[in-house]
């Protein structure tokens, strides 16, 4: 198949036996690649009611059919599995340059299942696959071991790996890849590690084969000059995401002091101006991009290197945590990636525990001692260790905030800032309800990679609650994953306004089949209406209440900064989901109809 | 004429590397490619970037006089008169004379500039 | 003093010119500018100012080129 690396590699850890299968033609003509194939496999393979830690649970490493290519951040990888920390779908993107080597080694997919006896790491060298022994490794950062495999394999293989907090099953531990890119959210790292498998390496040598060479060269050459035209591109190459924390806080929107703010005081010290002149080296690029944002850092305060930090851990760690020195955020962020953990759910986790010692929910007696306050960075920095290790506070946060509200009560819940059981990430929402209806209705969990929609909630009034909002959130559900699905990045798009009519033709001269923009958001739908079956059939009595914001969002107004007195009632909340579930041909608990099934060829599933 | 690098501003993406071995080769392949990219990560942090500065060493030592410039002044290895002696290779002092198992002879950047195209940070220009 | 405002993107329609210069008192700020032409100063994620990024309440100084960039579409 054109574009196609061509084969699933299947690794069942628990007899160690390895062997590559065709990709079928069916797989990829329905579900693509990526987030579609993730899915899908999911969807039919891991029998229901898995336990996610245990060795019925998979993991699926999908490129997808421009991963590799000459196109814009083709080097997305999604990584698919059944989520420790929220018990249902869960699908993590990582750039850097992963899916790319391994559609050269000739696999579109890396299907993990089982459990290793001791340690391993998977070796991919083209044909040649091994599991190899991964003790030495074992206990060790992420950084640290990707140095040492580049090392002793070469600087050619491309490494995933975890670090302590996936060997230990937080459920928040990440996937970590290319010295800072991260597939962060959801648990895939402690999924990794309850199968005992410490790292990926692998190599591919050869070249990807295209349908029409002449139209693909032409295409990609139309695309690139697109971006390098963007008016945007010198702005977004100095600051990447961290752009964006001005204009939050401006607008609001900045997580501050665990989301009971929009606007933090101490932003100007997080600012990408500001980070760019403090700690900024290298603009670092995933492949293929000529829009780095990747801003890789060296903190002369405390000695580290890190990519980073972007917006997300700027906001979680930065504004959520009230630390407003770029560098402290910059050292929070190096301790997530070396141990391994999602840095969106590891702040909003910190800042959580910080309110709750705050409001006396825990105390010393729960601290060891230590006195857990906002902008404080020596207690960050302790709690993601303990969160990594398991110990202290760490014990309880590592399974999530909405767990350590269960456990601690005394009304902590309504400081968890959680859908789904999954950490809000960086856009306090209370006045941007479109937004919010991103984060109630998002298919992993409270995260923005599937609808931004602040933007839109600003241009035609941020009050509203309408209709049209509700269509725009889920326009975006079809098109921002689809890229997640095709293996490449979406901020050319996002970002620079690159116009979306290039990526239709482009596919098609690299795979030759003919299929519109249209066919693929048909494509897209159906993967979206699939991952909420999965939803359906894992979480028991999954529904509608599944689906509510955060009760933070309608129980009180936001305490400060330009939206202060602002919050989005559970009525409109709750009139926002009518009209999405009406939209989306969902009935009233947000059950997909068999109508709706039918359309989108699910109802044979 | 030759291709200039500005390693300093190299974001390590590999699209020259993918536009290379497409011009040369028409093939999808950035490991098959005229210029090497060598991050040095984590410490410090940087990507460099080698290029052939068509110096002519190849040319200089090639045993079968397999090497000569093109209308672009670039040189480059004829693949049939070649005897496969990388004599080239060794005495590049860029090493940027590359080898494939499947290929008889070495090849080399042949100053075409379609690297440039993709490359969004202006690390190269051929002049 | 003059400033040179130049927008990008979708906003360009909220302005009279791809480039738009304007007369203003000394220490007047983005954000002042903007309110008096009428558009709304959220839409304009970034302003960059001699191609650095400052604050919408920054104070602009003679001959700056201030370059507005809304986000479409977030991370």
């Amino acid at each position: 198949m054109f574009g196609y690396g061509g084969r699933i590699l299947r690794v069942d850890l628990s007899s160690g036996r390895t062997w590559a299968e065709p990709m079928p033609e069916e797989l990829a003509r329905d579900y693509l690649g990526g987030r579609g194939v993730g899915a899908y496999l999911l969807y039919r393979e891991v029998p229901q009611g898995t336990e996610p830690l245990s060795p019925a649970n998979r993991l699926y490493v999908s490129a997808g059919p421009l991963s590799g290519l000459l196109v814009p951040g083709a080097g997305k990888c999604d990584i698919a599995c059944k989520s420790p920390l929220t018990g249902g779908y869960a699908g993590a993107s990582v750039g850097g340059l992963l899916s790319a080597e391994m559609k050269c080694a000739g696999y579109d997919t890396i299907a993990i299942q089982g459990a290793a006896a001791k340690p391993v790491y998977l070796f991919i060298d083209d044909d040649r696959v091994e599991l190899r022994d991964a003790t030495p490794y074992w206990g060790q950062g992420s950084l640290t071991t990707e140095k040492a495999l580049k090392q002793a394999l070469g600087e050619e293989f491309q490494i995933a790996t975890i670090g302590p907090a996936g060997e230990a099953g937080v459920s928040f531990a990440c996937i970590s890849h290319d010295f800072g890119r991260q597939a962060g959210r959801g648990g895939v790292g402690a999924v990794m590690g309850s199968k005992k498998l410490k790292a990926i390496a692998v190599r591919g040598s050869h070249a990807i084969p295209v349908a029409d060479l002449a139209r693909y060269r032409e295409l990609a050459r139309a695309l690139y000059a697109a971006c390098k035209a963007s008016p945007g591109l010198e702005a977004w190459q100095r600051y990447g995401t961290a752009g964006v924390t001005t204009w939050a806080n401006e607008i609001g929107a900045f997580p501050t002091r665990n989301f009971s703010s929009g606007y933090f005081e101490g932003h100007p010290g997080l600012s990408g101006e500001t980070m760019r002149q403090a700690i900024v080296v290298t603009d670092k690029a995933c492949f293929g991009c000529p829009s780095p944002c990747g801003k890789y850092s060296f903190s002369k305060k405390h000695g580290v290197h890190v990519e980073g930090p972007e917006y997300e851990t700027t906001a979680l760690i930065g504004g959520d945590c009230a630390l407003g020195n770029i560098e402290d955020v910059a050292y929070a962020n190096y301790l997530c990636d070396e141990l391994g953990l999602d840095t969106i759910s590891a702040g909003n986790a910190v800042a959580f525990a910080i309110e709750c010692f705050e409001r006396g929910i825990i105390g010393p007696q729960d601290s060891g001692g230590l006195t857990l306050r906002f902008g404080d960075p020596e207690v960050v920095f302790t709690l993601l260790r303990q969160i990594a290790g398991r110990q202290g506070l760490g014990a309880t946060l590592a399974r999530g905030v909405k767990h350590a509200a269960a456990t601690w009560g005394k009304g902590a819940e309504a400081y968890a800032v959680q859908v789904k059981g999954m950490e809000m990430s960086g856009y306090e929402s209370r006045n941007a309800p479109a937004m919010l209806l991103a984060y109630m209705t998002c298919d992993v969990g409270a995260h923005h990679n599937r609808a931004w929609a602040i933007t839109y909630d600003i241009a035609v009034g941020r009050d509203a609650i309408t209709p049209d909002k509700v269509a725009r959130v889920i326009e975006l559900q079809h098109i921002r994953p689809l890229f997640d699905t095709l293996g490449a990045c979406r901020l050319q798009w996002v970002e620079l306004s690159v116009d979306l009519g290039h990526y239709a033709p482009i596919l098609e001269a690299i795979t030759g089949v003919p299929r519109s923009w249209q066919d693929l958001l048909h494509i897209s739908e159906r993967i979206w209406n699939l991952t909420r079956l999965y939803w359906l059939r894992e979480v028991p009595g999954f529904g509608r209440a599944w689906d509510a914001p955060p009760e933070r969002m309608w129980r009180e107004p936001v305490a400060t900064g330009p939206t202060a007195g602002k919050q989005v009632a559970r009525a409109d909340a709750e009139r926002l989901l009518d009209m999405y579930y009406q939209q989306r041909g969902w009935d009233s608990d947000g059950r997909p109809t068999a109508a709706k099934l039918a359309e989108l060829g699910l109802d044979r599933l | 004429m030759y291709l200039h690098a500005d390693s300093t501003r190299c974001s390590g993406c590999r699209a020259c590397q993918l536009a290379c071995s497409l011009h040369l080769f028409g093939e999808n392949n950035p490991k098959k490619s005229a210029l090497a990219i060598i991050p040095h990560f984590p410490d410090p942090g940087t990507f460099e970037v080698r290029t052939c500065t068509q110096c002519g060493t190849c040319a200089d030592v090639c045993p079968a006089d397999a090497i000569h410039q093109n209308d672009r002044g670039a040189y480059t290895i004829d693949a049939d008169a070649c005897t496969g002696c990388l004599a080239c290779q060794e005495a590049c002092p860029e090493q940027v004379i590359f080898t494939r198992p499947e290929l008889d002879a070495p090849f080399k950047c042949d100053a075409c500039g379609d690297c440039i195209a993709v490359c969004g940070m202006d690390v190269l220009s051929l002049s | 003093m003059s400033v040179q405002l130049i927008p990008v993107g979708f906003i360009k329609p909220y302005f009279p010119a791809e480039t738009v210069p304007v007369e203003v008192g000394e220490g007047k700020t983005t954000e002042q500018v903007l309110q008096e032409l009428g558009v709304n100063g959220d839409l304009v994620a970034m302003v960059l100012i001699n191609g650095r990024q400052a604050a919408k309440n920054e104070p602009l100084h003679d001959g700056d080129v201030v370059k507005l960039i809304p986000f479409v579409g977030g991370g």
